[in-house]
């Protein structure tokens, strides 16, 4: 059953009745709950037929046997309307009406930064969403993002550390026990340990595709600022874009190189006018223009991340005593995987030579490896 | 009347002596043979009374009992024909027992007599103990590499009976057989079957063909000059059949055990011999369709020699290597940790040489195009499944993994020469040298515990090493892997006595393909 349907069937009506309802003998509520569900200004015809499935489905369930299901396995269900929903999706244009959780979601009361972006993120993508994390989550804003690999995972492993003011929250396709994907299970764990984990929906719901728009809408729901660090042209972290845009929450993207796919969706974004994040102090000042007249406070600004541009400003000193060799190759090194024959080409040394130079570039923090080629990391970024 | 032939029969790559024993005796007249005879043999009976027959001589009306012993052991193949029809004619007085003494016979009998070729005759001359074996026109050059004093053949059985009863001289070994070994082996269906296995393919290829791609290139010396196994993955178009089917042109050639070897295999699979005189390792490029005795070796009857022991002391080369079924490749692991593969059946069990360089070759990713992020059109699900298809025992063989990719427009383009096969074949021959003085035949088969006696490292070396291990960017499997790859590299570098730096970070980079293919910063 999608939200929508949910919400219309439990319009003005308790959940006891419509399940009263739905268990009652066909005759004398099939118009009730027809009415109920059709939109408003259209019938569909299919109508009677999902009547009957959701008949079907509710004489098939106990509510006490699924009540004690979740207590056994520490799930936690939200009634839209019941303390502990998250106060800033009650009011939502499509709010959900039951949300389950698993781990503490408490702190969404507080700030909150949605960090979104590709699943096949660049080592840059990865770079930039961690360290965003970690510097948000030292601010004690709460770090909201979709466990899904690439940029989500990285984002939640930079906030996940112990002792951070603010535990991330993870808003998931599928049910709150259906680990997806497989490769981020451990961090999966971590997370219900260390933060929390929100999903509309049921426990056990596999996390088909039609899900994750309707996450991408949550996440930008919970948010106050939503930051794309990654998109490819068209990927999937756009929709959360739109789903901010359509509830006015600050969205800022993350710029990256004009010749990196990864980079298209976001440089588009910038291109019509959205903001800039380049660290999380721009993050942070985003964060307190939407947040201002709300009696949200930051935490106290720690760390590094108060200067402008910590990360991104290449020591001098470093650079300043690269031999000519590692200087040539650092000028072939782009910030997206270059394959090492092209390194090569470029620079011009031999391989053996280009070889030897880019492993010492990667010890002192300028080069790192990526997919089969090399990229420029962090610090040897200019 | 008895009469008792030697002759031998094939198992695997190896002959063994069959004694045929042929007892004429009054009685209903008949023809049985015992002994395990398969099918190819027990028909031996009507070749052999036709034969006889149209050659002019007598087939004896009464009770024939042929026996081949050792009993217990099973006979195949037609090549007991002509001992049995020797023993026959020998058994009825045709033949003076004096005049076949110390022969054995090895040959298969057409209706009208004439003696037909075998498969195996180098194994099957090998086996017979007797010192002059008769053979087959055609198995004439195979019977003289195993080194048999005497070699005799006759064209017909006719032609044989009189030269072996002094009516007529024996022909002439140059003239039954003016070509090579090649050309004399007329074995029906070899050469489609070999050209299906890309044997013809590795012609007179040359590296100097290969514009661009000095990744590849290097590769190739790289797994010549150290017998490194190596991994080539790359989009499509990026030249990586084109490049592991130059690796035989770069091998050191054959020496002469080596060559016996690779004969006697391809003589066992009825394989045409190379030319005399060609001593290019071998190239096997078996398709993925292929069956598992295919590759290993087997068959329920005839145990033949699969494409891992065709290509010994050569190149075994798997193109398109995630569309091998993967129990077919992990079927790979135990020749490329031993060297041999034994083959295990109810009746025998059978020990193939598979000492063999391995090539594969495979696309990055199912739609081929992973170079740069952004151009591959496969889901996250689809990689993670087509890198399972390897296993990681498989992936740990190879000690170069490397991604080539399209060379760009301007090396195609360019006029300038690559360098040629024959100079990198020197080189590699002064590594292969090196290896040799170390004991073994090729650095990649050097012991954990000797890489510290022969590749000393360098203070930068250590560090590097140490780096990459603290990293977890290096395993401390891969660590030995890496060291050897370093040794050879070294070797190739005339100014270097020692593993430097630079030839740790170029041996690293020459395995990086694998972290690629496995996903993410893995593990090289």
């Amino acid at each position: 059953m999608t939200p929508q349907r949910l919400q219309r069937l439990l319009r003005g009506r308790s959940a006891e009745e419509v399940f009263a309802d739905l268990c009652a003998p066909r005759a004398r509520l099939v118009s009730r709950l027809m009415h109920a569900e059709q939109a408003p200004g259209h019938r569909n015809p299919r109508t009677a037929q999902i009547v009957d499935t959701w008949r079907r489905a509710s004489a098939d369930t106990d509510p006490a046997l699924v009540w004690e299901r979740l207590v056994a396995s520490n799930t936690v269900a939200y009634r839209r309307g019941s303390p502990g929903y998250p106060s800033r999706l009650v009011d939502d244009r499509a709010a959900p009406e039951v949300v389950f959780s698993r781990g503490s979601i408490a702190q969404l009361d507080r700030p909150c930064v949605a960090l979104v972006g590709t699943r096949s993120a660049t080592h840059y993508g990865s770079g930039v969403a961690a360290e965003l994390g970690a510097d948000l989550s030292d601010a004690g804003v709460v770090v909201v993002s979709g466990l899904a690999a690439g940029i989500d995972a990285a984002a939640h492993e930079g906030a996940l550390a112990p002792e951070r003011p603010a535990p991330p929250v993870a808003v998931v396709g599928g049910g709150v026990d259906v680990v997806y994907p497989a490769s981020s299970s451990r961090l999966w764990a971590r997370l219900e340990l260390a933060g929390g984990i929100l999903s509309e929906a049921a426990p056990g719901a596999a996390p088909e595709r039609w899900r994750f728009p309707l996450r991408n809408r949550l996440i930008a729901a919970l948010a106050h600022v939503v930051v794309v660090v990654e998109s490819h042209k068209g990927g999937g972290a756009l929709h959360t874009v739109t789903a901010a845009d359509e509830r006015g929450v600050t969205v800022l993207a993350v710029p990256g190189s004009v010749r990196s796919p990864a980079s298209e969706g976001t440089n588009s974004l910038i291109a019509d006018g959205c903001g800039v994040a380049r660290d999380a102090a721009d993050v942070l000042a985003a964060l307190e223009l939407a947040c201002a007249g709300s009696n949200y406070a930051l935490g106290p600004r720690t760390g590094p991340c108060g200067q402008r541009g910590f990360a991104r400003h290449s020591p001098p000193a470093v650079t300043a005593r690269l031999s000519p060799d590692e200087h040539a190759v650092l000028e072939a090194l782009e910030d997206v995987a270059t394959p090492f024959e092209r390194v090569c080409g470029r620079s011009g040394l031999g391989l053996a030579l280009t070889a030897v130079t880019l492993e010492r570039l990667a010890t002192v923090g300028l080069a790192a490896r990526s997919g089969s080629g090399w990229e420029r990391s962090a610090a040897g970024r200019r | 009347m008895i009469a008792s032939i030697p002759s031998a029969t094939l198992l695997g790559v190896r002959g063994r002596p069959v004694l045929v024993e042929v007892h004429v005796s009054n009685g209903l007249p008949g023809f049985t043979v015992v002994g395990l005879p398969d099918a190819a043999c027990r028909e031996a009976r009507d070749r052999v009374r036709a034969a006889l027959l149209s050659s002019g001589l007598p087939w004896p009306l009464r009770r024939v009992t042929v026996n081949l012993a050792p009993s217990g052991v099973r006979k195949t193949g037609a090549g007991l024909d002509l001992p049995i029809a020797v023993g026959l004619l020998v058994a009825t007085g045709e033949l003076d027992t004096a005049a076949i003494a110390g022969c054995g016979f090895v040959g298969e009998l057409g209706l009208d007599g004439t003696i037909r070729s075998v498969p195996g005759a180098l194994p099957l001359a090998d086996a017979l103990t007797s010192s002059a074996v008769v053979v087959p026109p055609a198995c004439v050059p195979e019977a003289l590499l195993v080194g048999k004093p005497v070699v005799r053949t006759a064209r017909s059985l006719r032609e044989l009976v009189d030269a072996l009863s002094g009516r007529i001289a024996w022909p002439e070994l140059r003239t039954v057989s003016p070509a090579g070994p090649a050309q004399a082996r007329k074995v029906p269906g070899a050469t489609t079957a070999d050209q299906a296995c890309g044997q013809g393919r590795a012609g007179p290829l040359d590296l100097a063909d290969v514009r661009g791609q000095p990744m590849g290139r290097l590769a190739i010396e790289v797994a010549a000059a150290g017998g490194h196994h190596l991994l080539l993955s790359g989009p499509p178009g990026s030249g990586k059949t084109m490049l592991a089917e130059r690796l035989p042109s770069v091998l050191p050639p054959l020496d002469e055990a080596q060559l016996l070897e690779t004969y006697r295999v391809h003589s066992a699979a009825a394989l045409p011999l190379p030319p005399a005189g060609e001593r290019r390792p071998p190239f096997r490029a078996p398709h993925h369709g292929i069956s598992a005795p295919a590759l290993v070796g087997g068959g329920s009857s005839w145990m033949r020699p699969g494409e891992v022991s065709l290509a010994t002391n050569g190149v075994l080369f798997l193109d398109e290597l995630g569309e091998f079924p993967s129990p077919l490749l992990d079927l790979l692991r135990q020749p490329l940790e031993e060297g041999v593969i034994r083959v295990a059946r109810a009746r025998a069990t059978v020990s193939f040489p598979a000492r063999f360089l391995l090539v594969a070759a495979m696309n990055p990713c199912p739609c081929g195009e992973r170079r740069g992020i952004g151009s591959c059109v496969c889901s996250a699900a689809q990689l993670a499944r087509y890198s399972r298809r390897l296993s990681g025992p498989l992936l740990d063989r190879f000690d170069l993994h490397v991604a080539v990719g399209r060379p760009n427009v301007r090396e195609l383009l360019d006029l300038v020469p690559a360098e040629s096969s024959a100079s990198v074949a020197q080189r590699v021959a002064k590594v292969r040298e090196l290896a040799h003085r170390r004991g073994v035949t090729a650095n990649a088969a050097l012991s954990s515990a000797s890489l510290d006696v022969h590749a000393p490292l360098t203070k930068a070396a250590r560090e590097l090493f140490e780096r990459q291990l603290c990293s977890g960017a290096l395993s401390a499997r891969g660590l030995d892997r890496v060291r050897r790859v370093a040794l050879t590299l070294a070797d190739l570098d005339p100014s270097k006595t020692a593993v430097d730096e630079i030839h740790v970070a170029m041996a690293l980079e020459l395995r990086a393909g694998r972290a690629a293919l496995l996903g993410g910063p893995g593990q090289v």
